[in-house]
């Protein structure tokens, strides 16, 4: 047993709970392990893993980062609370109607998200506020009671308050929320004007109504987690948010709706981490696993971040609109795709990959549990770039016959083609997909992919990323160290964020700096109020300010950063000036005629939690030298041959400069060279290639 | 089919599919681009708007998902350019505006603007912008209202010249917004088509640099192939059918007798599919009167939604639908008449009577009758708290026709158009009005195994005087069929109450009224059909 300043980061996922171990003092990685999750109570596996840590190391007083999928499983397997909704009479259906499209269009088949809280509990309140926060029509006592009946009729175990217009003014959720804590002891509330205070009823009220929905699941497994960590006398517990900042658990029981994307948000703050580490702050970050590929944008070291999304919109491959939440979130993209997405031909005799796939069971042919269809992975098999030995510690019996019958019979037979073009087709669609995705992250947001290196991570990732960033032109790929536990490394290197929002929906050069100053200062006594439920101990920085603006008459707005709040307020003819700067290097013009309107005021309030990546990232240049294969394998070309090729394993080969084509295993992970690339090993096992070759 | 191993989805799918797949991603940046920078809440916030490329010769290669009316009619619009400013004439940065409905349009308030796409001195092809401009004109704010004729529903643009050289001609666009309501927001919206152009100009672009032209135009002829093959082979299992149905719409807003008729006879035989709407009336005074383009979306769009709604649209399945229609009558309008509603309230019960006929032979398929509506209603006047203008177009969602694969959804968009509805908020705070209620109608779809999706009570208040107001509804008399056994869906209903006088009732199609502070309107959506017999009680 050592004695420590240990920070362990855990990440539930869906097959596997991974663990790691840092040593905060010198950014070493002392352990990284995986155990078995277990869906049915995911604080099992975690404290399994806790307990394995504990046989090695002491743990008291350990720092534990966890990113949960605990509220978005509730929500996705529909095992939230009986909750109510309590909305403006007339407008209580605001869930029911959502925006009023519909999520497919040609189509007589028209599937949508249920509501949370059916007709049945959706309370009509006799209450109504102006836009401008004025009150058409009190609440009255006697209006409460009437609810209050309501409730306890319906037996709720959660309830979701949402007036129209509770962003301008408060007071009427607030009173409701009073008479509902006196009155319903035990029933879990919250309110829109608290959760998220900003215009547009659906949107805000479906973030409240999801929030009443997971808070007593999530609520109950924050107690159930810090109560048992703390008698193993763990120091304390930090969760994941979606925007990748951490929180304590009584604010994560407070806002659960904030924790729906904790475990990929981890694994974006580890690659905007390794990007600080690495002086190398512009990456697309890519990653690759069993049923699902992610990619976020890296920019200035600092993971991009939006404040809208839809949970839950995707439905065995079809849109069925999902629930929208406003809660600042990493801006992720995420396709149904992985390496067991299967290969199938269609009635136009194209060759499609997914959305189906084989999932963990029976999994791709190759894994010799029955699979018969042919899979991403499977046509890696028949390549020759995932082979046996990989597959002996994970414990799969590796079975190439298997995925070659499969590619042969649904693929290269079908069209009359030799099996290695089959499986190169497989892998070549597959790549488009991911790299379809990656411009939905750059080009689609006014960015060229050529400005930025490709960061690879998960299962799958290391093995297409070379032919996904030739693709689409990337500068380089990069494959840092441990790219499978990219999200547990990642919850261990968040720091504390809360952000909070108010609408302001005034035209700046109405506004006077004295009121502008007046709204963040009590933004200030929000995040206060938030740090204030925070562990003692961590760095608390100034607040930043940033104002949404947009012109008037468009509803799109756009962040224009106004600095830490301990620095001098942007006079509002500056922050006019630098509004048009953001939006002419967002857009490519600017409107001079326009007004600028400045719609919400958010600030961010960050407490440092001292864990940074630079240490952990660290990867000196290594000497250079030659490395020696660990062996050699018969790799199937595009064109039917086989073509003797290298396998390196990257803790052997640290300073070597090789050219594809080749193979490396890295930590659990292939990366595949390609011809004509050339693959640089660092010190500690980071792999970089360059992209002057091809791979289609 | 003579497709020869040649072709290239043939020699080289894989190629094909990725190059494919891309043209239908850049449809969708265009629209991205439109949305994130366009002045109306009716573009940025409800998405009113579509987009489409084109191959060289013209085709629609790829669509966004968007709005089934504005996009089945871009092949007619784009015939029309082309007969305006023939393709050989055509040179980098030039720009063709265009909203006539008599010449490619669906109604004047779409806005649609066409740039070609060149790769060194190679055309590869066309972007196209259809944008719904809140107003264009005419006799009331939103130019949407109730009108004898086209003349004074708004501004009619033949195809014009209105960019050369990538920049726009004052002189046009000068007349263009003399003559619409709140000129500057239409500006903008003009601009952000020209944005949108630009992004597909340079994605289109890269993808000629990475394959060649060459490859690229291959392509664009083979995702038509592509298409076609899917749809044929789809219409090849299905039984072959010669089904019949007949509907009237309720009313043209003018004549109180008018009940036009919608006559479709479905011919399905092999791998062909005829439409014949011979026995339609003739056009009527009103603005029901379809153009030929807006009546062939919605022949494509059922056969789209019929052969499974998997299948990528572009000109391959438009070319598979034969469709008769009579000049002159109501689904094949001839000028002068007005058009403005059929966009909205005809094309959608074209739709409703085409699944009809098609219920007859393939029950198990398609869903019963829909709301049959987009259900419009405009506001316009002047805002008291900023003394400026304001225009307010909108649509209600309503009940679908369930089927049966399951319950109708309710207060939703169905069939030709898919726009988002205003937040509350967010028209509360832009205008002077306030909503009273916004909310679904319990039990208002039909009966059934499968239940027909409810309607939606919308009402609002006028907070200041002098605000004009039209609505253009249907299935005020009408029903949503119901299929199987299944029951038709509750009725729609739109009412007025001015001053301190009693609420009355109003036709399915009026305006503009004139309105003043106090004044209530309530437009109650009707419910869908129900699917199949319930089982008795």
């Amino acid at each position: 047993m050592t004695t420590r300043d240990l920070v362990i980061g855990i990440d539930v996922g869906g097959t596997f709970t991974d663990a790691i171990v840092l040593d905060r003092g010198t950014g070493t990685l002392l352990d990284a392990f995986k155990v078995p999750s277990t869906p049915a109570d995911p604080s099992e596996a975690v404290l399994s893993a806790i307990a394995r840590i504990s046989r090695r190391f002491d743990i008291r007083g350990a720092v534990v980062c966890h990113g949960t999928t605990v509220g978005t499983n509730t929500l996705i397997e529909r095992l939230g609370a009986r909750s109510a909704l309590l909305a403006t009479q007339g407008f209580s259906d605001v869930v029911a109607l959502r925006r009023q499209d519909r999520p497919s269009l040609y189509d007589f088949d028209v599937r949508i998200s249920e509501p949370l809280v059916p007709a049945a509990r959706r309370i009509g309140v006799p209450e109504r506020v102006a836009a401008d926060g004025g009150i058409v029509r009190a609440l009255g006592p006697g209006d409460h009671e009437a609810v209050l009946a309501k409730l306890r009729a319906a037996g709720v175990q959660s309830v979701a308050i949402s007036f129209l217009h509770a962003y301008a003014n408060a007071d009427h959720e607030l009173q409701m929320e009073a008479a509902l804590r006196e009155a319903l002891p035990g029933v879990y509330v919250t309110r829109s004007s608290d959760v998220c205070p900003e215009f547009r009823e659906y949107e805000r009220t479906s973030t409240t109504v999801v929030n009443a929905y997971i808070g007593p699941a999530v609520g109950l497994y924050m107690g159930v987690l810090s109560e048992a960590l703390r008698a193993q006398g763990v120091g304390r517990l930090m969760i994941v948010k979606s925007n990748g900042g951490l929180t304590s658990p009584e604010n994560a029981a407070r806002y659960p709706v904030h924790l729906i994307e904790s475990g990929p948000a981890a694994q974006l703050t580890a690659a905007a981490a390794f990007a600080r580490a690495k002086r190398s702050p512009d990456m697309v970050a890519f990653d690759m696993g069993g049923t699902t590929a992610k990619a976020g944008v890296i920019r200035t070291g600092q993971p991009e971040m939006t404040t809208e999304f839809y949970a839950d919109r995707l439905v065995d491959g079809h849109d069925v609109g999902g629930y929208a939440i406003r809660s600042s979130v990493l801006d992720l993209v995420e396709i149904g795709a992985g390496g067991g997405s299967i290969a199938w031909i269609d009635e136009a005799r194209v060759l499609k990959v997914g959305p189906a796939s084989a999932g963990a069971n029976p999994g791709p042919a190759c894994y010799g549990r029955g699979g018969t269809h042919p899979t991403v992975t499977d046509a890696h098999a028949v390549i020759g770039t995932l082979s046996a030995e990989l597959f002996e510690a994970s414990g799969v019996a590796f079975d190439r016959e298997a995925a070659i019958a499969a590619v042969r019979q649904h693929v290269a037979e079908p069209f009359g083609w030799p099996l290695a073009r089959a499986a190169y087709a497989i892998i070549d669609i597959a790549v488009a997909n991911m790299a379809e995705m990656v411009r939905l992250t750059t080009t689609r947001r006014g960015l060229d992919p050529r400005d930025f290196a490709l960061l690879a991570s998960g299962g799958a990732g290391p093995l297409h990323a070379a032919a996904v960033g030739a693709e689409i032109g990337a500068a380089e790929v990069i494959v840092p160290p441990y790219p499978g536990m990219f999200s547990a490394l990642g919850a261990t290197l968040g720091n504390v964020r809360h952000e909070v929002t108010t609408t302001l929906l005034r035209h700046l050069d109405e506004l006077e700096d004295a009121a502008l100053a007046a709204t963040f200062d009590q933004l200030v006594a929000r995040t206060d109020a938030l740090m204030a439920a925070e562990p003692q101990g961590i760095t608390r920085q100034a607040p930043v300010r940033v104002l949404e603006a947009r012109f008037s008459g468009q509803l799109f707005e756009l962040p224009v950063p106004l600095g830490p709040i301990d620095t001098p307020l942007p006079a509002i003819g500056e922050i006019v000036r630098r509004f048009r700067d953001v939006y002419r290097a967002e857009y490519g013009f600017d409107l001079p005629d326009a007004r600028v309107q400045a719609v919400n005021a958010r600030l961010i309030a960050i407490g440092d939690m001292g864990h940074s990546g630079d240490l952990l990232f660290s990867d000196p240049d290594a000497v250079a030298r030659d490395a020696q294969p660990a062996r050699h394998i018969d790799l199937l070309t595009r064109t039917g041959e086989t073509s003797r090729v290298p396998i390196y394993r990257a803790a052997d080969a640290h300073g070597a400069a090789l050219t594809g084509p080749l193979v490396i295993e890295h930590a659990g992970a292939t990366v595949w060279v390609h011809d004509g690339q050339t693959a640089r090993i660092g010190a500690h096992g980071q792999v970089n290639i360059a992209l002057s070759g091809g791979f289609r | 089919m003579n497709t020869g191993p040649q072709r290239i989805i043939d020699r080289d799918p894989v190629t094909f599919e990725v190059v494919r797949s891309a043209l239908y991603a850049i449809c969708a940046d265009m629209k991205h681009v439109i949305m994130r920078t366009s002045f109306s809440p009716l573009l940025s916030l409800s998405a009113d708007l579509s987009c489409a490329l084109l191959d060289a010769t013209g085709r629609v290669v790829g669509q966004g998902r968007d709005i089934p009316v504005h996009l089945g009619a871009v092949p007619f619009t784009v015939r029309a350019v082309f007969e305006a400013f023939p393709i050989a004439g055509w040179r980098p940065g030039d720009g063709v505006i265009v909203n006539d409905p008599y010449a490619g349009g669906t109604h004047l308030p779409d806005v649609s603007l066409i740039m070609p796409i060149f790769h060194g001195e190679a055309l590869c092809g066309f972007s196209l912008s259809r944008v719904h401009w809140p107003d264009i004109g005419g006799i009331a704010a939103g130019s949407s209202s109730v009108c004898d004729e086209i003349t004074k529903e708004g501004l009619r643009i033949p195809p014009l010249r209105i960019i050369e050289n990538g920049q726009p001609r004052q002189d046009i666009l000068a007349l263009v917004l003399a003559n619409v309501r709140v000129p500057e927001d239409r500006y903008g919206d003009f601009r952000a088509q020209i944005a949108g152009a630009r992004r597909a100009d340079q994605r289109v672009g890269e993808l000629a640099r990475a394959y060649g032209p060459d490859v690229l135009a291959e392509i664009m002829a083979d995702a038509q192939t592509y298409t076609r093959r899917l749809v044929r082979s789809r219409l090849a299992h299905l039984p072959d059918a010669d089904v019949t149905h007949e509907e009237t719409l309720d009313g043209d807003g003018i004549d109180p007798y008018a009940r036009p008729r919608i006559r479709a006879r479905i011919v399905k035989a092999g791998e062909a599919i005829t439409v014949d709407f011979t026995g339609s009336s003739p056009c009527v005074k009103g603005p029901v009167n379809a153009p030929f383009a807006v009546t062939a979306s919605s022949v494509y769009y059922t056969l789209l939604a019929l052969v499974g709604g998997d299948v990528p649209p572009n000109q391959g399945v438009y070319d598979v639908a034969q469709i008769v229609a009579p000049t002159g009558s109501i689904v094949n309008a001839a000028y002068p008449a007005s058009v403005v509603a059929a966009n909205t309230e005809t094309s959608n019960r074209i739709v409703d009577v085409l699944l009809a006929a098609l219920a007859k032979a393939y029950p198990e398929r398609v869903p019963a009758g829909s709301y049959g509506s987009a259900c419009v209603y405009t506001l316009g006047g002047v805002d008291p708290r900023t003394a400026s203008r304001f225009v307010h177009y909108e649509t209600v969602g309503g009940g679908s026709g369930a089927s049966r694969m399951g319950d109708g959804a309710s207060g939703i968009r169905v069939h030709m158009g898919n726009t988002m509805n205003l937040p509350i908020e967010a028209a509360e705070i832009a205008m002077p009005i306030r909503f009273l209620a916004y909310e679904l109608v319990p039990g208002s779809g039909g009966r059934g195994l499968r239940q027909g999706g409810d309607g939606v009570r919308k009402a609002l208040e006028i907070l200041t005087d002098g605000v004009e107001a039209s609505i253009l509804g249907e299935r005020t008399e009408s029903p949503a069929h119901g299929v199987g056994g299944g029951e038709a869906g509750q009725l729609a209903r739109f009412t007025l109450r001015t001053g301190d006088g009693p609420a009355r009732t109003l036709p399915a199609k009026s305006g503009p009224h004139r309105l003043a502070t106090g004044d209530r309107i309530e437009m109650v959506t009707a419910g869908g059909g129900g699917w199949g017999k319930r089982p008795q009680d």
